[in-house]
């Protein structure tokens, strides 16, 4: 342990001179592919547990759960996405992020399929996001990360969630389940 | 033509001819007989009651004369009135015989030379009966007389009547003889004639007898000979026949009964010789065949031992058979068990390896919790790096603490996992194996009844090869039975060869004719 912790201490020693170039983000799966969040938008990771079901809500909000007492809401990003709602398995997470926006901070969770890890990614092997070929709109990606040959979607949090979108997605979404609703009658 | 006439005419042309003859004959002696009876009748009816008539008239005539004269006696008897009457009693006598001797006479017929006889002698006669009637008075007088004189009177007239009758007495009395000399010599010329007559007859009736014996003889000789060759030959031929010469020719010439028989005989012959060569041809064609029959007898016989012997290896081979049905059956119930104790091992595997994947599952689920435990650590490792990167500087350390946990998180899950690979895949295995031995329970399953099959499947082979057997058993008898039926049967036909052989020498016998003894000598 204590070499262990000799290397790991070296190596951290020698991330921190990086520390500007070498960020973490937390991995995560989402539809079977790989996204990736900085960590410092990360307030913790909890299993998908607990989760109560709010009514009249955009479809994109699967409910509010309790965090010590508070109520945070719990976001579908594959619906965000635009993608149908992803099932609940056991490694179903809720990552709890903290966004700011216009200096209001605001908790909120998001159902992921599955955590991986924190990488540490240099910003040299970020790459810009592409102006196509995505099924996500691009706003929302921060870059494409290259993490063992394989591109990691880095998504911009603030972005992904932005309250105005989201309140205008639940108008939206009022109007549109009233003629889904109707279609589908 | 007489030739062929029947015998029966033949018989009846002699019968005729000697009845004829007979008739000749009988004719001729009739004719005599009757000659003779009309000579004998002559002289017995005519001449001798002439005779005799005649002579009863002299007798008669003279017994009245003589009584007459015996009145002379008592012509100085004046007491003989009874003698007188006796007298007349002896006139009246001597008259009642003239007049039967006259009614025989009279009636009977006369010849010419008798009757001018007759004629002349009635004419004496009668004078002589009148001077007899005068006498007879003249003593019926004297009957009736007692007186002497008148006595001596009537004597005086007695005896002047006699004289004066005496010689119409004479006179009649030679007439009649003249007239019985008459009769007499016609009653011996009738005889002479007779006699002659019966000679000639005589004479006929020999030559006559002689030639119709001759003729009689001479067609019975013919007749008999035309009976008799002809059976003599019918004899001869017979006993050539007998002696089974068929050879004989018999010509039949005459149409008669012999030569019917003859011609019966010919055909008989003919129809005897066609006979006898057709039994010849026959026991020839049955000595052949024969001799094919035992030869076919003979190959049946050979037939039927390679038979019997086949049918031995047949039965040898069933026996086999049977024995290794046999085995099969003790085999197949032998595999049974095995297939039953291979099932229930099979079910107890799968059992065990039901426990297994049961455990497996277990261990499975633990080390799901064992997952569980890693993941939640995992996270709370990441938690904790990241707060240790929100603390920034500070939370270096418990970043490194972080991070080894998430090391350590990592390598129990990654054991977690490996475990769990290893125990899904002995799940998997486990399963397959219990799979397996699921598939392998009904195969068992499967093969037990298959064995059973077999097994009933045995028996009834066991069954049929004892039905085949018995079947060959019997076969084998009926082969046994064949052979000594074909033994017999060769021997049969050779004895039919044989009794052919005898019944061609017994034809031998017969000599046939055109061809002689080659065509029995063939045979």
């Amino acid at each position: 342990m204590n070499q262990l912790v000799a290397t790991q201490g070296r190596a951290l020693l020698a991330g921190s001179a990086q520390a500007l170039n070498t960020r973490q983000y937390l991995t995560f799966m989402l539809a079977g592919e790989t996204f990736g969040i900085g960590i410092l938008c990360i307030k913790e990771i909890i299993e998908y547990t607990g989760l109560t079901e709010v009514p009249m809500m955009p479809p994109s909000i699967r409910g509010v759960i309790n965090l010590r007492g508070a109520v945070v809401p719990v976001l579908d990003l594959s619906v965000r996405f635009g993608k149908k709602s992803s099932d609940v398995t056991k490694k179903t997470c809720v990552v709890i992020v903290e966004i700011r926006n216009e200096d209001q901070r605001h908790v909120m969770g998001v159902v992921v399929d599955a955590v991986n890890a924190v990488l540490k990614i240099a910003e040299s092997e970020i790459e810009p996001p592409p102006s196509f070929g995505a099924k996500i709109r691009a706003d929302f990606i921060e870059g494409m990360g290259k993490v063992n040959g394989k591109f990691v979607i880095l998504l911009n949090v603030n972005q992904v969630l932005s309250t105005e979108e989201l309140g205008a997605l639940g108008q939206a979404a009022q109007s549109a389940p009233a003629t889904a609703s109707a279609l589908a009658a | 033509m007489f030739k062929n006439l029947s015998i029966k005419w033949k018989l009846g042309t002699l019968v005729a001819i000697m009845l004829i003859a007979l008739a000749a004959l009988g004719y001729s002696g009739w004719v005599a007989l009757q000659g003779a009876a009309e000579d004998i009748v002559e002289i017995g009816t005519n001449r001798l009651p002439s005779v005799q008539g005649l002579m009863a008239v002299s007798e008669g005539q003279t017994a009245v004369k003589s009584a007459t004269l015996a009145a002379a006696i008592y012509e100085n008897d004046y007491k003989a009135q009874q003698d007188f009457n006796g007298v007349l009693d002896l006139r009246k006598k001597a008259w009642n015989n003239i007049n039967a001797g006259w009614k025989i006479y009279e009636p009977l017929p006369q010849t010419k030379e008798e009757a001018v006889l007759w004629k002349q002698f009635e004419a004496d006669w009668a004078d002589w009966k009148r001077a007899d009637d005068q006498l007879g008075a003249t003593i019926s007088s004297l009957a009736g007389n007692h007186d002497e004189k008148t006595q001596k009177t009537l004597f005086v007239n007695f005896y002047k009547e006699f004289l004066g009758a005496r010689p119409l007495f004479n006179k009649a009395e030679a007439a009649l003889n003249k007239i019985v000399e008459l009769n007499i010599a016609l009653g011996t010329d009738t005889v002479k004639t007779s006699i002659e007559e019966s000679a000639t007859a005589k004479r006929n009736l020999l030559i006559t007898g002689l030639l119709s014996v001759l003729v009689s003889i001479a067609l019975a000789s013919f007749i008999t000979l035309a009976v008799t060759r002809p059976l003599a030959l019918a004899v001869d031929t017979a006993n050539r026949l007998a002696e089974g010469d068929l050879t004989v020719r018999i010509d039949a010439t005459s149409k008669d009964e012999t030569g019917q028989v003859l011609q019966a005989m010919k055909h008989m012959i003919e129809k005897l010789s066609e006979v006898v060569t057709d039994v010849n041809s026959g026991a020839q064609a049955l000595a052949s065949a024969s001799e094919e029959v035992s030869a076919t007898s003979q190959s049946l016989s050979q037939a039927s031992s390679e038979q019997a012997a086949s049918v031995e290896e047949t039965s040898a081979s069933i026996e086999q058979m049977t024995s290794s049905i046999a085995q099969n059956t003790e085999n197949a119930k032998v595999t049974d068990g095995m297939a039953s104790k291979a099932a229930r091992e099979a079910a107890q595997g799968g059992e065990s390896v039901s426990a297994t994947v049961a455990a497996m599952k277990q261990i499975a689920k633990k080390i799901g919790i064992i997952d569980d435990i890693a993941y939640q650590t995992n996270l709370l490792a990441l938690n904790a790096a990241i707060e240790a990167a929100r603390a920034g500087e500070h939370g270096q350390g418990f970043a490194v603490v972080a991070a080894e946990v998430r090391n350590l998180a990592e390598r129990s899950q990654v054991a977690a996992q490996e475990i769990g690979e290893l125990a899904g895949s002995s799940v998997e295995l486990a399963e397959r194996a219990g799979k397996l031995l699921d598939e392998i329970v009904p195969s068992i399953k499967k093969t037990s009844d298959l064995v059973q099959e077999i097994t009933a499947a045995s028996e009834e082979q066991s069954s049929g090869a004892g039905q085949i057997n018995s079947a060959v058993s019997q076969l084998s008898q009926t082969t046994q039975q064949n052979a000594s039926s074909s033994e017999e049967l060769a021997a049969t036909a050779e004895e039919m060869s044989s009794q052919a052989e005898q019944l061609q020498q017994t034809m031998s016998f017969f000599k046939l004719a055109g061809t002689g003894r080659s065509a029995v000598a063939r045979a």
